[in-house]
């Protein structure tokens, strides 16, 4: 299978602390790869310097066989990269109004935004995912003063307005009740056997990541310790120590 | 459909659905709004027609300052920006037609905006303050530098006029009408656009805006431009009605007053009403602080040094007011009465 998206040796410090050691890493095109490792290991570092939040010391970002490392954030979501935060960013407006602002990224001549016909087409978008995210319900509702499970559902939504290629997922099932995160697991199961989407899963649920990741990579301060299949992962002593401490 | 919405109003399509008007009483009210507007000529001695006219202009500058503000870009340079409108118009309307001056005008008024927003780019909200004053001190000290030569400073507009036909003061006030009722319409419908959602999660998340695809330089740039462009356009329509202007009309004072009265007291977020009433609170202020300074001047000389001091303290006390009772603004209070009559008869 092709690679799509590649990181390279990234060295990412804060001031003393090393969140990222040089890390490397390949995602393949259609695949689920599971990021996992304790608090504090630098997944979400990681997936902050692949949107292009965080701006690594050193090292590379190859997304479809072009450098990106200098593309400023808003441009790599143009190209097809989606981001969804562990905490959701939801701002004031109706959970609709939340949803329709993914759409400057796929138009982006703003006069052409400026026109009813991009406000229907957004609109229709829009509708569209929320049905697929199953939030008819809550479609005018204050997306503020919604609960994490819907806010999430929310942010996934806006991410796929444009149709991104890689989604980029910063545990998204957790502070989900049970059934909220098997809904969840289902959506990403859709996204990624339906739509084709290839996408890098930052998950704490390892028996979620046994059940929809075809790979797993363990990280643990700021590198990784470890590569397989779920079932290989689990049962490697590196990663047993990792996670129980000694 | 849905669940937050009043009983009683139903949509078939998205496009109904983001209509301004959703019920027969609103547009019965913005009918009855419309008619008296259009009779007022007819009705009142043309001071007052000239009142509604400042009430429009002021009106036009508020709602792009709103937009911006809206957008977490504060800018206290908006009275000079009408005075780069104001002055762009004095020096053409003798060679082109209104109809292209005051577009120009506009225009102008955006490119100043946007050059000085830039800075926004890099400094954060606070600072903005700071270098929008400077921008404000900047262009009055330009403007004052392009008329030294011009006793006063006072460059004469030429009145607006289609081929010989110069327009009287219906007419005048009827243009005026029309202008701000397309500026109104279009930048409500920009707030319902992909574009308007943007802006507003681009001021409150500005950051995570950016990772979802928002590319801050062009929405900070278009937030500048649209509201330099209508500024630009108030003081076009300023310089033609009063048919001269001079850099004092345009103080950093009434930068903040736009800001402060226009925007806050009006409502925030509020785009046409919100700003509409803020005018109004400005110009009835104003009207109200010269005719109380005209009336006790024979008996306290004093008061005509301080009329100044008088508006300003009543501003304070309004902006106070409005603060604590209804801190969103007037146009909160427009909207429990428009819930009321949406509800009617079934209102409690
Ligand atoms: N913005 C930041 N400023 C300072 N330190 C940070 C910042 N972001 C992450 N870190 C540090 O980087 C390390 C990795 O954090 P993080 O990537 O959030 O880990 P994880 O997502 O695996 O829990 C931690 O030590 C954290 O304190
Ligand atoms: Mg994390």
């Amino acid at each position: 299978m092709k690679t799509i998206l590649e990181v390279k040796d990234v060295y990412l410090y804060f001031g003393g602390v090393t969140a990222l050691n040089g890390v490397n890493l390949k995602l393949k095109e259609g695949e689920i790869l599971a990021l996992v490792g304790p608090n504090g290991s630098g997944k979400t570092s990681l997936l902050n310097c692949i949107c292009g939040f965080y701006k690594p010391q050193k090292g590379r970002i190859i997304y479809k066989d072009r450098d990106i490392t200098k593309l400023p954030p808003h441009a790599r979501a143009e190209i097809g990269i989606g981001r969804v935060f562990q905490t959701p960013y939801i701002f004031h407006g109706s959970v609709i109004d939340n949803i329709m602002v993914g759409y400057v990224t796929k138009q982006k001549n703003p006069f052409k935004l400026m026109r009813m016909k991009s406000a229907v087409e957004a609109r229709e978008m829009a509708e569209r995912l929320i049905e697929f995210v199953e939030l008819e319900m809550y479609r005018k509702s204050e997306a503020l003063g919604l609960p994490m499970g819907i806010r999430k559902r929310i942010e996934l939504a806006r991410v796929l307005m444009w149709n991104p290629d890689v989604l980029l997922l910063d545990e998204p099932t957790s502070g989900l009740s049970i059934d909220e995160k098997r809904d969840m697991a289902r959506y990403i199961l859709e996204l990624n056997e339906v739509h084709e989407k290839s996408i890098l899963l930052v998950e704490h649920d390892l028996s979620l990541v046994h059940d929809i990741a075809e790979r797993v990579i363990v990280m643990d301060a700021g590198v990784e310790i470890a590569e397989g299949s779920p079932q290989e992962v689990v049962k490697n002593p590196e990663v047993i120590k990792a996670y129980l401490g000694e | 459909m849905s669940e937050s919405r009043p009983c009683g109003v139903i949509k078939e399509s998205y496009e109904k659905d983001m209509a301004f008007f959703e019920k027969p009483f609103h547009y019965f009210a913005i009918g009855i709004l419309t008619a008296i507007l259009l009779l007022v000529p007819y009705m009142l001695p043309e001071f007052y027609v000239n009142i509604l006219m400042l009430i429009a202009i002021f009106g036009i500058a508020i709602m792009g300052l709103n937009l911006l503000t809206n957008a977490y870009l504060f800018s206290v340079m908006h009275a000079a920006l009408m005075g780069v409108g104001a002055f762009t118009t004095a020096f053409i309307s003798q060679q082109v037609p209104f109809y292209i001056a005051i577009p120009i005008s506009g225009i102008m008024a955006a490119l100043v905006s946007v050059f000085f927003g830039l800075p926004s780019l890099r400094i954060k909200v606070f600072y903005l303050l700071f270098s929008t004053t400077a921008a404000q001190f900047i262009i009055e000290w330009i403007l004052n530098w392009l008329t030294r030569d011009i006793p006063g400073s006072a460059v004469y507009t030429s009145p607006i006029a289609i081929a010989n036909h110069q327009f009287t003061m219906p007419e005048k006030y009827y243009l005026y009408l029309t202008i701000t009722a397309i500026l109104a319409y279009l930048i409500a419908h920009i707030n319902r656009t992909p574009l308007g959602k943007a802006m507003v999660m681009m001021a409150e998340k500005d950051y995570a805006a950016q990772v979802q695809g928002v590319n801050l330089l062009k929405f900070k740039t278009l937030a500048f431009a649209i509201s330099g462009f209508y500024a630009g356009v108030a003081g076009s329509l300023w310089s033609y009605l009063l048919g001269l202007v001079t850099p004092e009309h345009f103080p950093f004072l009434m930068s903040w007053e736009l800001l402060g009265v226009g925007v806050i007291v009006g409502g925030l977020g509020s785009y046409v009403w919100g700003s509409i009433l803020g005018s109004i609170m400005i110009i009835v202020v104003t009207q109200l602080t010269t005719i109380i300074v005209s009336a006790l001047a024979p008996h306290l000389p004093w008061l005509g040094a301080s009329a100044f001091g008088l508006r300003a303290l009543m501003y304070g006390v309004i902006i106070a007011l409005i603060l604590i009772l209804e801190p969103r603004g007037l146009a909160s209070l427009l909207r429990k009465v428009k819930r009321y009559f949406d509800l009617w008869p079934f209102s409690y």
